[in-house]
């Protein structure tokens, strides 16, 4: 089955010899592999990527709410800005990156829906892989950062 | 050039008082001597500890811009494990430092520089920005970002800024 809006990630691992906080979490755990597609297109690929960053961002940004969402720019840590950009339309979210290959199409807009099934199927392989090899309650771990935001 | 005086002034923001700059929502006071206290190189000794400061609530104004100044000395004098992806060579397209820079004595500096530049990071933290005015990064991006923990850390830096013929 083709997923409208898929994260895929592999081979994740620390890129410090310490995580003690969540800070170091979010900024130093890599997937050695990432990519993002829409309708089974590439649209964004990465290595050593701060997979936990992007789902922190992704997170907060899906617990506004719907009425306040603006649309998202995501610049991953110690890169180029346009990693990722969720754009409002009037027919629905256009993803897209500033790191599309010319040769891709500008990807079909997905529904609120597709995007939030995307974002919480991401969070939560994200939970299962890094809880089982890991031992980190990703879920926990979004949950104390969205609340130390928002304090 | 930009003096750190002007810096704050943009960001309508504080200097700590070896002179760096900070843009922290107002709403706090310094004292002098608190102030004075935080250009000592040895603010890692005081008596508010590691644990404390991590757990701290992160607080407003020029005392934001202490417990920053102060992470960013404590975090120069610890270790800097810069992340491979930002060493010549490596893949991915993440910023890099330039062929023949002391990643570890650039970062020190940076975080012990008067024009370094703090602001929060939107995910904890403090982003310490440091023009260093020379080409520390390829492209010949002349600044350094530092993400600090507020226990004094340095999670990750990277060469910053808009490439530089």
């Amino acid at each position: 089955v083709t997923e409208t809006l898929c994260f895929r990630f592999a081979d994740l691992h620390p890129d410090a010899p310490e995580l003690r906080e969540d800070l170091d979490w979010l900024l130093r755990f890599v997937a050695r592999r990432f990519e993002i597609r829409v309708r089974d297109e590439l649209l964004y690929e990465e290595v050593e990527f701060p997979v936990l960053e992007l789902a922190q961002v992704l997170d907060a940004w899906m617990a506004t709410d719907m009425a306040e969402r603006h649309d998202l720019e995501y610049e991953v840590t110690g890169g180029e800005n346009g990693t990722l950009l969720l754009r409002s339309t009037a027919s629905g979210w256009l993803v897209d990156s500033a790191y599309r290959s010319p040769t891709t199409p500008v990807p079909a807009l997905i529904t609120d829906d597709e995007l939030r099934h995307a974002i919480s199927s991401f969070i939560e392989e994200l939970h299962r892989e890094t809880g089982r090899d890991y031992d980190l309650d990703v879920r926990a771990l979004l949950t104390r950062v969205r609340a130390d935001a928002s304090s | 050039v930009r003096t750190a005086a002007k810096v704050a002034d943009e960001l309508s923001g504080f200097k700590d008082a070896r002179g760096a700059a900070g843009a922290f929502a107002e709403g706090d006071v310094v004292g002098g001597a608190t102030s004075a206290l935080f250009a000592l190189p040895g603010v890692g000794k005081l008596a508010k500890g590691a644990k404390a400061a991590t757990k701290a609530a992160p607080r407003a104004g020029a005392s934001a811009l202490e417990d920053a100044s102060r992470a960013s000395f404590k975090a120069a004098e610890g270790p800097i494990n810069i992340s491979r992806k930002h060493l010549p060579g490596a893949g991915g397209r993440y910023n890099k430092f330039a062929e023949g820079v002391d990643a570890d004595g650039v970062v020190r500096e940076a975080l012990r520089s008067p024009n370094a530049i703090f602001r929060p990071n939107p995910a904890g933290g403090y982003r310490v920005d440091t023009d260093l005015g020379r080409a520390i990064g390829q492209g010949g991006r002349t600044s350094l970002r530092s993400i600090v923990s507020p226990d004094g850390r340095v999670v990750t830096a990277f060469p910053y800024g808009p490439k530089t013929p």
